[in-house]
């Protein structure tokens, strides 16, 4: 259109366009309505979108391409539109409107609406891009990301599992060594009291072998098999240490506890267990060969409080933000992936809680879990 | 002269173990629970008495490659076996490197042991007046 045409009425315009065919070849749907909400244009892209030959649609309410449950709102939003000063807007801004097909199938939408007088009449055109594709990909993405997530988690538990049978090696491995002591003191010997005692030693041996199996195996259950459970924190921090121990034959295995009585939480023990023993192992990692590891639990503005403080290097204020970070570490190769405080954030907040540290570099840090006492769905105990 | 073994190990029931091996032999065995008190009793001791040192890797205070280290260099005729459970081929490595008789990983049976103990007792009677059995 070239400025020697002159000045042209909507209408005009409108017939212009049609007769430009920019409706017809516009790849997304352009819907007009009137001010009583019926259709007076459906091109092409909505045709193809709705599933509605425009001969069929034209003249009938623009409800009939919204879901029920949305039509109240649709028509208020419109009705607001319509009195608004402006000439156009996005609906639904940053998220997006859903529309139903002719065989009742719905769809996601960006939507955008205007407005013009057209022969002395307000009409409405809304604009739709269809964005199934885009919502599929982006979930695509999101279940990818969580796949990912469960992977890291998984593999952490699995070098938690490394090092915990190498403990666990030893742990048995000096037992094994005095049973074979006194065995071969009751082969060799023939004081019949010595050989009663080297006997009696053997049955101790086996029975402290026997508990260590019998608390690696309830460490070891599948988390699958245990749903939510109300469960004791201090009763978890327990079983924690007790695989730290297990796992790390630390020359420095001080722990400053401090487990007050806290109301129960709800969440999957391993999944605790898992967390509290990073934190844990963490402190004792960051000490080095002294120090006491203080852990203590409380409960305070209902939620249950458990702080980890050690007394080692710190952590320097430009790793702070790092810290949960996959892969991010600054220990060296033989002490851990870096993945280990990634894994305690994903499952704290998996139940609602919250995770904090303070740190001073050459003074220690300080770890702070909370949970709420109640279920993640709200509902108070 | 009574001839000893030093025993360092930190856990209780291998120290038992060990001496309960050793029963027997001609030796009385010293027992330290850590290298820190390992380094203190053979400072304290005539040294021409100690004939041969068992020493474990991971102990609190000090652990076992600082003690062999300290061994080493002021006793340097004392034989030195190390026990560990922990098998790693590099620390054995180092340890024969530094000098170790032998490097013996637990659980260890009572005949390996007073091997390893008559071989590391022959080898001090090279450097100096010392035993000739087990």
């Amino acid at each position: 259109m070239s400025e020697h045409d002159g000045p042209r009425s909507d209408a005009g315009i409108n017939r212009e366009l049609q007769l430009s065919g920019v409706l017809s070849v516009a790849p997304d749907a352009i819907i007009a309505v009137g001010r009583d909400s019926k259709i007076r244009i459906f091109n092409a892209g909505a045709e193809k979108l709705f599933g509605y030959l425009a001969a069929d649609i034209m003249g009938q309410s623009l409800d009939e391409l919204i879901p029920a449950r949305f039509r109240t709102a649709h028509a208020t939003h419109m009705e607001r539109f319509q009195a608004s000063t402006e000439q156009s807007r996005l609906m639904a801004e940053r998220s997006v409107i859903v529309g139903v097909r002719a065989d009742g199938s719905e769809f996601p939408a960006e939507a955008s609406v205007s407005k013009l007088e057209m022969d002395g009449e307000l009409i409405l055109t809304v604009m739709l891009h269809d964005v199934t594709a885009r919502k599929q990909a982006e979930a695509e993405l999101i279940a990818a990301k969580e796949q990912a997530e469960q992977a890291l988690i998984q593999a952490e538990k699995m070098a938690a599992v490394g090092t915990l049978a190498s403990g666990i090696g030893h742990e048995i491995n000096n037992p094994l060594y005095a049973i074979l002591g006194a065995a071969e003191a009751i082969r060799d010997g023939d004081d019949p009291v010595r050989r009663k005692a080297h006997a009696q030693d053997i049955i101790d041996y086996c029975k402290h072998v026997s508990g260590i199996i019998k608390n690696l195996t309830s460490y070891a259950r599948p988390a699958e098999r245990h749903g939510l459970e109300p469960i004791d924190v201090n009763e978890v921090i327990a079983e924690a240490i007790a695989m730290i121990k297990l796992s790390f034959h630390s020359d420095i295995m001080e722990f400053d506890q401090q487990l007050n009585p806290v109301p129960a939480i709800f969440a999957k023990s391993e999944d605790v267990q898992q967390a509290f023993f990073n934190v844990i192992r963490n402190g004792l990692q960051a000490m080095g060969s002294e120090g006491t590891l203080a852990i203590e639990s409380v409960c305070d503005a209902g939620r249950v409080s458990v702080r980890v403080r050690d007394t080692g290097a710190g952590i320097a204020p430009e790793n702070l933000a790092k810290i949960y970070d996959p892969f991010f570490t600054t220990k060296g190769p033989e002490e851990g992936e870096g993945i280990g405080l990634f894994v305690v954030r994903q499952i704290v907040e998996k139940y609602g809680g919250i995770i904090e540290f303070e740190s001073r570099v050459g003074e220690g840090t300080e770890c702070t879990i909370s949970f709420p006492i109640r279920e993640p769905n709200g509902e108070d105990l | 002269m009574k001839h000893k073994i030093l025993v360092v190990e930190d856990e209780a029931e291998i120290r038992k173990t060990i001496c309960l091996q050793l029963e027997g032999s001609i030796y009385d065995v010293l027992e330290a629970e850590d290298g820190e008190r390992g380094i203190e009793l053979l400072d304290n001791e005539n040294i021409l008495e100690v004939v041969v040192i068992i020493c474990d890797v991971r102990m609190p205070k000090v652990n076992g490659i600082e003690a062999v280290a300290y061994f080493r260099e002021n006793y340097p005729t004392i034989p030195i076996i190390v026990l560990t459970g922990y098998p790693d081929t590099q620390l054995a490595i180092d340890f024969m490197k530094s000098g170790v008789v032998e490097f013996l990983v637990k659980p260890v049976e009572k005949k390996e042991l007073l091997e390893a103990v008559a071989k590391a007792a022959r080898q001090h009677s090279l450097f100096g007046a010392s035993p000739s059995s087990v």
